[in-house]
């Protein structure tokens, strides 16, 4: 394949060249290769497969696709594990600078990315069942179950965040040392990523925010940055009832 | 692992507590699946077992709203009322069954139905199983960048950020949406079809290609 050719195609960019990596990868259509030869994938020739793939990437470049780099070192990989399997291994191998160390690795990874993609296509059987089932649209004035919120005062958010933080597992493997971590968390970072959670959701739970993966540090850092959203009126916090769930929401202006 | 779960544990937990409990509320049972009825028949979007015992200002226990629930669906059932109950993405929602949707569809406009492209499906495949995980997790699974496709998903509300990673560089963790449960028809995310149901699904659906 004449990479040099790629590289210059790639320079001169034509105004409707399709965006290919958007769509699928390399895996993809090394997969697509091997159901059309009908082929097992534990059983595939490195060798024919290598072929037919190069032959498509020469087809692709053809037509002006633009080429994924993830496309090249795939190729780059395939011819390495061809040879590999022509010529008898003269010298150690390292097999750093490759993808895959050998034809079994890929074919590990092949049908670990088959079985995603198949579940991606039995999940989207589940999606056309379940778009023949209908529910009642939101009607006016009783869209939403939390008509009676009532909004959580200051102590309310303290009380809950001492409800997280005496959780057994509050800084459970929190070492004096992560104190003088190299990248702490500040309030700031806290901040964008809670306003962050809130374009992707409507509502998130005050005690979601706690739940996963935190240090006491990164903790305290968000519940200092959800009272200074609140403060700037960025984000509001309502609960049905006192102590009960406290939710986070975007402030509607 | 992850919040939806650990919720939906939550709740089981706070359940088994209470089942114990005598239920205090002076509602008959009839009235208490009465009263469930009229709420969910008034939501727009499944509603958790939690959410309902605030309703009965949680004089009530979970396991009794469950209990409920189900005599209320076996009902619908019996006297093939042309709605049922549906456990739904950790919630409970009245919906209609399959077979009327044709005639639904004479009526009402037909319900918008995401179409998602075979790579943000096996993305979403990947989310779904692995999560929390991250885009650098995903990318190697798949073999090519994901930046594009993770946020394409992540814009129509089926995946979204849930963490950051506790190692170096913090990377932001990604997970399913409630949304996703819902879209996809899913109780929660131990309902998530398995490698045998997979395979099941998709010959199912191929001989129902054939026979067309």
């Amino acid at each position: 394949m004449d990479i040099e050719k790629l590289n210059s195609s790639e320079a001169t960019i034509e105004p409707y060249s399709i965006k290919l990596d958007f769509f699928e990868g390399p895996l993809n259509l090394l997969l697509h290769l091997i159901q059309q030869q009908e082929m097992d994938i534990t059983e595939i020739s490195i060798s024919a497969i290598t072929d037919q793939y190069l032959e498509y990437i020469e087809l692709m470049e053809l037509l002006d696709l633009d080429l994924a780099s993830e496309f090249i070192v795939m190729a780059a990989t395939l011819l390495q594990l061809k040879s590999q399997s022509i010529l008898p291994t003269t010298q150690p191998d390292t097999g750093e600078n490759r993808q895959f160390k050998d034809r079994q690795e890929l074919v590990k990874h092949l049908l670990e990315y088959k079985q995603f993609k198949e579940a991606g296509q039995a999940l989207d059987r589940y999606a056309d069942q379940n778009s023949l089932t209908y529910t009642r649209p939101e009607i006016e004035g009783v869209s939403d179950w939390r008509e009676y919120e009532i909004s959580a005062t200051l102590f309310d958010l303290i009380s809950a965040f001492q409800t997280v933080t005496i959780r057994p597992n509050f800084g459970a493997d929190d070492d004096y040392y992560e104190e003088i971590q190299e990248d702490p968390i500040t309030v700031e970072m806290q901040m964008d990523f809670v306003q962050r959670l809130l374009t992707d959701n409507k509502q998130i739970r005050f005690s979601e925010l706690f739940s996963e993966f935190g240090s006491k540090t990164e903790k305290i850092a968000t519940f200092l940055a959800i009272l200074e959203l609140v403060r700037l009126q960025q984000i509001m916090a309502i609960q049905s009832d006192h102590f009960t769930e406290i939710y986070l929401q975007r402030k509607v202006a | 692992m992850d919040s939806e779960k650990k919720h939906f544990e939550d709740d089981s937990l706070i359940e088994k507590d209470e089942a114990q409990q005598t239920d205090q509320a002076d509602l008959s049972e009839s009235e208490i699946q009465a009263i469930l009825e009229a709420v969910l028949f008034t939501a727009s979007e499944p509603i958790s077992v939690s959410q309902l015992r605030s309703v009965f200002d949680r004089a009530i226990s979970g396991h009794a709203i469950r209990a409920q629930l189900r005599e209320l669906g076996q009902f619908y059932d019996q006297h093939q009322r042309s709605f049922q109950i549906s456990e739904i993405a950790n919630g409970f929602q009245i919906c209609t069954r399959p077979d009327y949707a044709a005639w639904i569809e004479k009526f009402h406009t037909r319900q918008v139905r995401v179409k998602l492209t075979p790579s943000a499906l096996e993305t979403l495949a990947i989310v779904a199983y692995k999560q929390p995980v991250t885009r650098l997790e995903i990318e190697e699974i798949r073999g090519v960048n994901s930046d594009s496709v993770l946020n394409s998903l992540i814009e129509k509300g089926l995946v979204r950020i849930s963490g950051r990673k506790q190692e170096a560089g913090r990377a932001l963790l990604f997970s399913s949406s409630n949304q996703f449960l819902e879209q996809f028809g899913l109780k929660n995310l131990s309902d998530l079809p398995s490698v045998e149901e997979i395979q099941e699904i998709l010959d199912q659906s191929e001989s129902d290609l054939n026979n067309d």
